[in-house]
This record gives C-alpha cells, structure tokens and sequence, in this order.
C-alpha cells in the first residue's frame, strides 16, 4: 500500500516558501502594509499586505500614513500614493519608542523590493524641519509591488532599523 | 512519532492549499478579468498625453517643428554628406534601420531605437547618458561612426541654408563668416588633443566656442520639436483594454483570442509587466539581462554604470548654460552609483515591438521568438556586473504564440504622413569630407 511520507521539515519548508507575496497585486487601490519594525542587523520577518487605503472611495486621493516602531525608536512615513515611476516625496517623523521627540538624531532613508533584491535608481535627500521631523525628497518606485521603506536611525549610541512594508499600486505615472 | 504522522495529512492538505492559491489561473478568455486584472489594464492604456519640455522653450513652435523635421531629413549634416538623422531612424520602419548595429559614417556600437514613444523616457540612449530629446539629438551629429559631423560646420550649414528659420526662433546668428573666428569645422574631440577639430576649437576664443554651443543646441532643440509630432498611435490592445474596462461586450472580439491570452500572462504568470509597465510598456529604468553578446563582439559595455555618470556631466544636461529650465528633479535625484546599473540598459517600450526587429541594445536577438526563447532560459552569466535578481525564467506554460500574438496587438499606424518625409527640399550638402 503506498505511503506518503513528506518529512515534516521539508513540509514546512515548501508551505512557507509558497507563501512569499504572488508577483501580482492583490488589490487596485495603494495598499499599506501593517508596518513593522526590524531591530538591526537582522529584519524581521515582514507580514503580508493588509489595506485600509482600499476602503476608502476612488474619487479620494488617500494620504498613506505607515508607522514603524522598533526597540529604541518610532518612525511615521506620510505620503500621497505615487505611481509608479513618479518622484515623490514624503514626511518622515523619527521619535523614541514612547513618542517623545529625540535630539541630535541621524538618519537615512531608503526604499528596497526584497522580492526583487533591488532598491531605487534615486538617490532621495533628506531635509530636517525639526528634531524630529524630515521631508524626504526624490523617493521613486519604479516597479509595483512589495516594497520595504526602511529608516536608519542613530541617537545617543544607539542603531536601529526601522521597516514598514508599502505596496505600489500598478497605475502609472502620465509623462514624466 | 504518532503525533508527527497525524500531523502531515494536515500538512499536505495546507500545501496543497497553498500551492493553488498561489498559482496564477490559467489564460482562460472566458473567465473574467479580475480587479487586480483590470487594475494593470488600466495602468497600460490609454497613451498618455505628451508631457512639457521644460529644458526647451521652442518645444511646440511650428516654425522649431518645421526646422527640426528639414535637419531630420538632411544628409547634409554629417562628414561625407550622405547620413541624415533618418538613415538610421527610417519613418517606415518605425523610426528604426531594421540592423542589429546601427549603420552611420561608419559601424555604431548599439542599435537605433525608436524614436516613437521616446518624449517620455527621462533619460535618452539605451546607457541614458543624456536627459532631454534635444540634447540626445547633438550625440549622434559628432560621433565618429554616426553622422562624423562637427558643431561649426553645423553653424556654417545653418547660417547659410536655416538662416531665416533660426533667427526668427533663437535670435541673430555671430558673424560665422568671419573664418578666422569660427573655423569651418571644429569640436571638441573627448581624450583627443591631437585631433585637427579639436585643435581647432581650443583655438577660438571662450565666447565664441559658447555661442557655436548655443546654435548646437538650439539645433537639438529644433530636431526635438519635430520629434515630438513622431508619437505611438492608438493599438487594438488600446481599443481591446478600453472597452474591456469600459464593460463593452464587442471588447471579446476586438483582438484576437490568443493575444487576450496572451495579454492575461503578459500581465500574469510571465511577469512581463514587472518592467514593461505603463502605457509605455517601459519601466523607463536600466536592468542587467546578463544578454549574450553579439557574435564576434569581444568588448564589455558597462552600460547605465557610465551613462548614469555622462549625464550628469554631460555639457547639455537639464540646468546647463543651455537648457531653458533649472528645474532638473530628475537628474538631482539620480543616483549614479547605484549598484544594478553596472551591465544595464533602459528598458523599451514594447509599443509597435512587433516593427522593430532586431532587439536589445546591439540588436542581439533577430526574432521576438528568439527573445522569448532567452527569457525561457536565461543562458550564461553577465560579463558586467550581475544578472538582475528580479529575472525569473519564463513559466513554461506560458504559450509563446499567445505572448507573440498579445505584442502584435502593440503595433499602431505610423504618425501622420505629413512627419514621414521632409517638409521641403534639402539643400545640397556644402562641403562633404568623403567617409
């Protein structure tokens, strides 16, 4: 009689690796991501999409709002939905992990496809407004699809790396 | 023990689930469109509308446009009298020569593009080494192995035939017959000292090499109002997705069955549209195929790696001297050291792909077949940098008839006949140098 014997680590191996995000979008709408934060060096796993821009009505031009918080620190990114290909640029606010703003804090910033192993072709520049708030420019995301904005934060000695997942809706830029 | 093997019925079912609900459906053109379907449909169609020339104020001035399509025409404009902008951009090829290398004065390196759909693309040359039509336009003109030409004969030419035309656009022409000033033919000549061309532009005085740049320029921008009258046309894809999103039923007729196949893996499981995106089909970006080289060809071409640095160097860019703009986001953001640009070229667009064989940036792939039978299996490693991640093998199943018969559906008509040929007779050449 035949036995099917799938060895438990195999099994778990190939039902995680048929999970990674399909190469089409789920939804039309520009979709946020519950954010997440990843303590540096290693990023913690990133959660599926989910889309609470999506519920809005079409003629809505919704503002995207993603927060990350991590061990020491908190960024929130605030932006309206590019398309693809369009330079954008967003606000970034970095506090502590409780909210309260930080002093002499350095960042940088940088948006990646972690399906595709590429980030983006630009080079955005960074503007502090405040101690703790940035206007991030020239921001570009040339494909749709999962992408991982990350926040590179140093204040009083310490590192860390905050990331929230941000999924690029298909529309495309009108010229250039 | 017991408890593992209770566990992987379970299990197996929990991967079976998975493994369906990942899989993209097949092409069935009965099933309907989904969102996530519909929402790249209408992402890829209609053409957009032209967008400004900020860097080029006669841009939409009929007299520019006018000018642009004579010196389009005119063989005059290179070394040995007989290589006109339209000898390697045939407007009944689509504005290609139909050669894997383009074919000048002598041999290019690369292949001649389109010209259709190119009013969009921030950065112009398969290496993007320059960031507006006009400025593009100025390469070719002194290539060695393009149109050989020089920026004072140019000025001589149109101070003796384009006089009329140019003034009334860019204002008084400098004394060019003044010899002594402004030599017959001079330019400079990049890693060349020797050069009689470049000697002779040293030999001029700094305000004078400044205004020949100018009349160079301003014939760039000249060429570039013109160009921007060759734009793509309306496609049965375009008539086929507008309907289809627009809920008309004859939408199931309006392209061939297997192209709607075809255009439902485009779009699906063969994940062509990762990069050719927009209604352009073009990420407008710069990817490394890891591509096999041309037969025989041995040099290795860094690509965007150099380009990404041309341009911002480059004499002509957005907010030089000559650019009637300062407003240059694109080039302030562009980061020239990005690592995936090292071994990259841009992206095409895949509008009227089916007219505009051969393919790639040295015309390595004869056949759209032979284009799809690389991406089926990716052979050899990158001689330049690393094959981008982002490239999977085409998905066996995917039917090459289907995506042949879908990319077909991208071909439009020609622009209007009056942009096919020049508006008026050329002027003889003036002083032709033999090849």
């Amino acid at each position: 009689m035949f036995k099917f014997r799938l060895p438990l680590a195999t099994a778990l191996l190939l039902a995680a690796a048929c999970t990674r995000p399909a190469p089409m979008p789920a939804l039309p709408a520009a979709e946020v991501a519950a954010p997440v934060a990843a303590p540096a060096p290693a990023p913690a796993p990133l959660p599926a999409a989910a889309s609470p821009a999506a519920a809005l009505p079409a003629a809505v031009t919704p503002t995207i709002t993603m927060r990350a918080t991590g061990e020491h620190f908190a960024a929130v990114w605030h932006f309206t939905p590019p398309k693809v290909g369009e330079l954008f640029a967003a606000d970034l606010t970095v506090t502590d992990a409780a909210d309260k703003p930080l002093t002499a804090a350095k960042i940088t910033v940088d948006a990646t496809m972690p399906a595709h192993g590429h980030g983006m072709m630009t080079d955005p520049e960074l503007k502090q407004l405040s101690p703790s708030r940035w206007r991030v420019e020239g921001m570009k995301l040339h494909m749709h699809g999962s992408w991982q904005f990350d926040v590179r934060v140093e204040a009083g000695g310490v590192k860390e790396r905050l990331s929230a997942l941000y999924q690029q809706a298909p529309e495309a830029a009108d010229g250039i | 023990m017991s408890r593992r093997r209770s566990l992987q019925p379970l299990l197996l079912l929990l991967l079976l689930a998975c493994l369906g609900c990942q899989q993209h459906l097949p092409p069935d053109p009965q099933r309907p469109w989904s969102p996530a379907e519909r929402a790249i449909l209408a992402s890829l169609t209609p053409l957009p509308r032209l967008p400004p020339s900020p860097g080029n104020r006669v841009a939409e001035d009929p007299v520019a446009v006018n000018l642009g399509q004579v010196l389009f025409f005119d063989p005059g404009l290179s070394a040995n009298g007989q290589v006109a902008c339209a000898t390697c951009h045939r407007p009944e090829k689509w504005f290609t020569d139909g050669l894997p290398l383009a074919h000048g004065v002598g041999q290019a390196g690369r292949n001649a593009p389109t010209l259709l759909g190119s009013q969009w693309l921030p950065y112009l040359f398969h290496d993007g080494r320059k960031d507006s039509l006009w400025a593009q336009a100025l390469g070719p003109l002194e290539a060695d192995v393009e149109h050989g030409y020089d920026r004072l004969a140019l000025a001589h030419r149109i101070a003796k035939h384009y006089r009329q035309p140019y003034e009334q656009l860019f204002g008084p022409l400098p004394p060019l017959d003044d010899l002594t000033r402004f030599p017959p033919h001079a330019r400079p000549v990049p890693f060349a000292s020797t050069h009689p061309h470049h000697q002779a532009w040293q030999a001029m005085a700094e305000a004078d090499r400044l205004a020949v740049n100018a009349i160079f320029a301003n014939a760039g921008k000249a060429l570039e109002a013109y160009e921007r009258k060759l734009l793509p046309q309306e496609a049965p894809f375009d008539r086929f997705a507008q309907k289809l999103l627009a809920g008309d039923p004859t939408a199931a007729t309006a392209i061939p069955l297997a192209a709607q196949r075809g255009l439902r893996d485009f779009i699906g499981r063969a994940q062509c549209v990762n990069c050719h995106n927009g209604p352009l089909f073009t990420d407008k970006g710069f990817h490394n195929l890891a591509l096999p080289p041309l037969p025989g060809q041995t040099s290795l071409d860094v690509g965007r790696a150099l380009g990404a640095q041309s341009v911002k160097a480059d004499d002509f860019r957005c907010g030089s001297l000559y650019s009637d703009t300062q407003r240059c986001e694109e080039l302030r953001f562009l980061n020239p050291k990005f690592e995936d640009f090292m071994g990259a070229f841009k992206t095409p667009s895949l509008r009227n792909v089916a007219q505009t064989a051969p393919y790639m940036h040295t015309g390595q792939f004869a056949t759209l077949d032979d284009v799809l039978a690389f991406y089926r299996t990716l052979p050899g490693n990158a001689r330049v940098g690393h094959r981008e991640l982002v490239l999977t093998l085409l998905d066996p199943e995917v039917s090459q008839a289907d995506l042949l018969a879908f990319l077909q559906t991208l071909t439009g008509p020609l622009p209007e006949a009056q942009w096919l040929h020049p508006p008026q007779p050329i002027p003889p050449p003036d002083d032709p140098r033999g090849p």
